[in-house]
């Protein structure tokens, strides 16, 4: 938690037994949802004055309050003069779509490409919390600009809020005529970007578009053998570079780092006993054999279905009488 | 014969594009396959074309609703993707969704989230060939695509992301008169191999996403993908459940095309004795008054064999099987290069 003097419920205050920071994840594909929101450039000439895009963040909510963001969806609305008119219809029935789609999806909270709290995001943030009064909503800001105006890697900003002073359904808020909407406190919570193995194995491609100059990479090329002859090619460069360096380091070129020796000696230190070494042979031929058999079996497959489609050319019966 | 001729011409042949996929349907789809576990997720793909020449960007996938399993009776087989109401429904109403918020969509296809290669269904190809025909119908010229993401690769580090449409062969023999009959089959020559055709894939990525995937640790992941790994052995098993169930299918199609055949070559032993009764008939009409008039009729006037039964499920199931197998041997095949690789290079 930021360190602050103001004191927010976390939204695992329903049970106040379990005191842990709060935590929200980001799962990689709602951040890329999010990021690529943000080049979503709705702006015609009727709207220029669009300060920043908002949109609903969806996701689940573990036990103890942690929060887990899958998904996300630009909401449109409209500026005029600094006041928001937000599309509340989108809002629930792009919800209700998600949700057949997946029923665990909640909304969690929202998002705003800009930082900087203002009244609206107070107000937008009213219209999140009542509309799931029993967890506090996040916020989620996402920055592509430093102060400078310079474009930087986006930054994910996550918030809680609760809000200030008298409640606003209070006799005395009330009697006082106090407007009290939109007044909320953020405190700043901590984000976690997550991916699984699963969504790593894409995101390598994506990197690799990352570093191409046109940010596309092809895939149709990629296929798995050439995936494979890919990192056997990395992997020995890098045994290359390793032993580059321990030849230096022997010859004396080169003053050898300690920590390197180490990590090299727990490595390739395995003295296998003649059992072992036989057990690896056995296991190393057994799966052999096994690839081959389904290869086998299925080239077999192959070949009857071939037969079968060459056998079933029949003719028509006008054909068939000529 | 005309009338073949005349809709063939009406298949173009289309120019060959390329499916650009942003980067967050790429996660997308992996998060999709994570969850559905073995099971087929299919869902709906939007985005647009004619930006950029021959690209069709892919920018916008929702899953459908998951499948409730009260329709699994005994066509099991083809109802992984299935475009009911209900679905046919979510998928509008999610486009409208997306032009509410101003995006330039359209919907563009589907894609399949499976195991091993299973992904070829009737209801599938029905529906890529309605949306092709509706794209024709607004004269737009590009295929309906079916991006085929194959989750349990990606756990071991292996990308397999494809994109099909059907092949010109395929359209061909589908407007040709008759359609799935031998004679079409053999002149546009489609065969249970090519009723797909597959597309260039690349995935699009932007500066800001680059930006901040450079934050990521991608380094631990080197090298996933050359474990050899037991994990290959439960898709094994999930492949070979597949293939059991594909091939019981195409059985079951073989059964009827036999069925047929039988038929068809009784039917000809029935009309041939016909016809050489009324040649005798008429021979010995002939004999006994040398004028009298003979008439050769028509057998078709007495019989009525069964119709051809089309080749079009036959070829469906077929496909099905085929593409299991291919996949197999795939992911055998690499197994094997690990294997033999460890093998040679260790004093084994």
């Amino acid at each position: 938690m930021a360190s602050t003097a103001l004191h927010i419920s976390n939204p695992n205050y329903t049970n106040t037994r379990i005191i842990s920071p709060l935590k929200v994840s980001i799962d990689a594909s709602a951040l890329l949802d999010v990021i690529e929101a943000t080049y979503h450039d709705n702006s015609d000439s009727k709207d220029a004055t669009r300060t920043r895009l908002i949109g609903t963040l969806l996701g689940t909510r573990s036990e103890d309050g942690n929060v887990s963001i899958k998904t996300a969806y630009i909401v449109p609305y409209t500026e005029k003069d600094g006041d928001i008119i937000f599309e509340e219809s989108y809002h629930f029935s792009t919800y209700q779509l998600y949700k057949r789609s997946n029923v665990d999806l909640q909304v969690v909270g929202w998002f705003s490409t800009q930082d900087n709290l203002d009244l609206s995001t107070g107000l937008l943030h009213e219209f999140y919390s009542k509309s799931s009064p029993n967890y506090s909503q996040i916020l989620l800001t996402l920055t592509h600009k430093d102060s400078n105006g310079e474009v930087v890697s986006p930054i994910i900003n996550t918030y809680v809020s609760g809000p200030v002073g008298l409640p606003a359904s209070s006799q005395l808020a009330h009697s006082l005529g106090l407007d009290k909407s939109g007044a909320y406190a953020f405190v700043s919570v901590e984000n976690e970007i997550v991916y699984s193995k699963n969504a790593l194995t894409s995101i390598q491609f994506i990197s690799k578009a990352a570093n191409n100059e046109n940010q596309t990479t092809t895939i149709s090329s990629n296929d798995e053998l050439k995936q494979l002859e890919d990192s056997l090619n990395k992997i020995s460069s890098m045994v290359q570079i390793l032993s580059d360096y321990t030849a230096k380091v022997t010859s004396g070129e080169i003053k050898g780092n300690e920590k390197i020796g180490q990590l090299l000696l727990s490595a390739l230190k395995f003295q296998l006993s003649e059992n072992e070494i036989n057990e690896i042979k056995l296991q190393i031929e057994n799966h052999t054999n096994d690839t081959l058999l389904v290869e086998y079996l299925s080239s077999c497959i192959q070949q009857q279905l071939d037969l079968s489609s060459k056998l079933t050319n029949f003719m028509l019966p006008e054909d068939a009488l000529k | 014969m005309s009338a073949v001729q005349e809709s063939s011409e009406n298949v173009e042949v289309s120019p060959s594009y390329t499916v650009k996929i942003n980067a967050s349907i790429a996660l997308k789809l992996a998060s999709i396959g994570e969850s559905s576990n073995s099971n087929v997720t299919t869902g709906p793909i939007y985005g647009f074309d004619g930006v950029e020449d021959n690209i069709i960007s892919v920018t916008h996938t929702i899953p459908f609703p998951a499948f409730n399993n009260i329709n699994t009776n005994n066509n099991g087989f083809d109802d992984f993707f299935n475009l009911r109401s209900s679905n046919y429904k979510f998928q509008q109403d999610y486009l409208e969704k997306l032009k509410l918020a101003d995006y330039t969509a359209n919907l563009l296809g589907w894609f399949v989230s499976s195991t091993g290669g299973k992904f070829v269904s009737q209801s599938l190809i029905e529906s890529l060939y309605q949306l092709k025909e509706t794209f024709k119908k607004n004269k737009s010229k590009i295929p309906s695509l079916l991006i085929v993401y194959d989750p349990s690769k990606s756990k071991n580090g292996y990308l397999s992301l494809k994109c099909y449409k059907l092949s010109d062969s395929f359209l061909k023999t589908i407007k040709s008169e008759n359609k799935f009959i031998a004679k079409n089959l053999i002149e546009n020559k489609l065969s249970y191999k090519n009723l797909f055709d597959e597309l260039p894939v690349i995935i699009k990525s932007n500066h800001l996403t680059n930006l901040k995937i450079q934050e990521f640790d991608l380094e631990s992941s080197n090298g996933l993908n050359l474990n050899i790994l037991p994990s290959t052995y439960e898709n094994l098993k999930a492949s070979t459940d597949n293939l059991h169930e594909a091939v019981n299918h195409f059985n079951h199609n073989l059964g009827n095309m036999n069925y047929f055949q039988r038929m068809l070559a009784k039917d000809i032993a029935k009309i041939s004795k016909w016809e050489s009764k009324v040649q005798q008939d008429n021979e010995d009409k002939l004999k006994a008054n040398p004028n009298a008039k003979v008439e050769t009729p028509d057998w078709r006037s007495e019989f009525k064999p069964l119709a051809p039964s089309s080749k079009y499920e036959y070829l469906i199931a077929s496909s099905a099987v085929n593409n299991i197998c291919n996949n197999l041997q795939v992911t055998e095949n690499i197994e094997f290069v690990k294997a033999t690789g460890v093998k040679n290079s260790l004093p084994l």
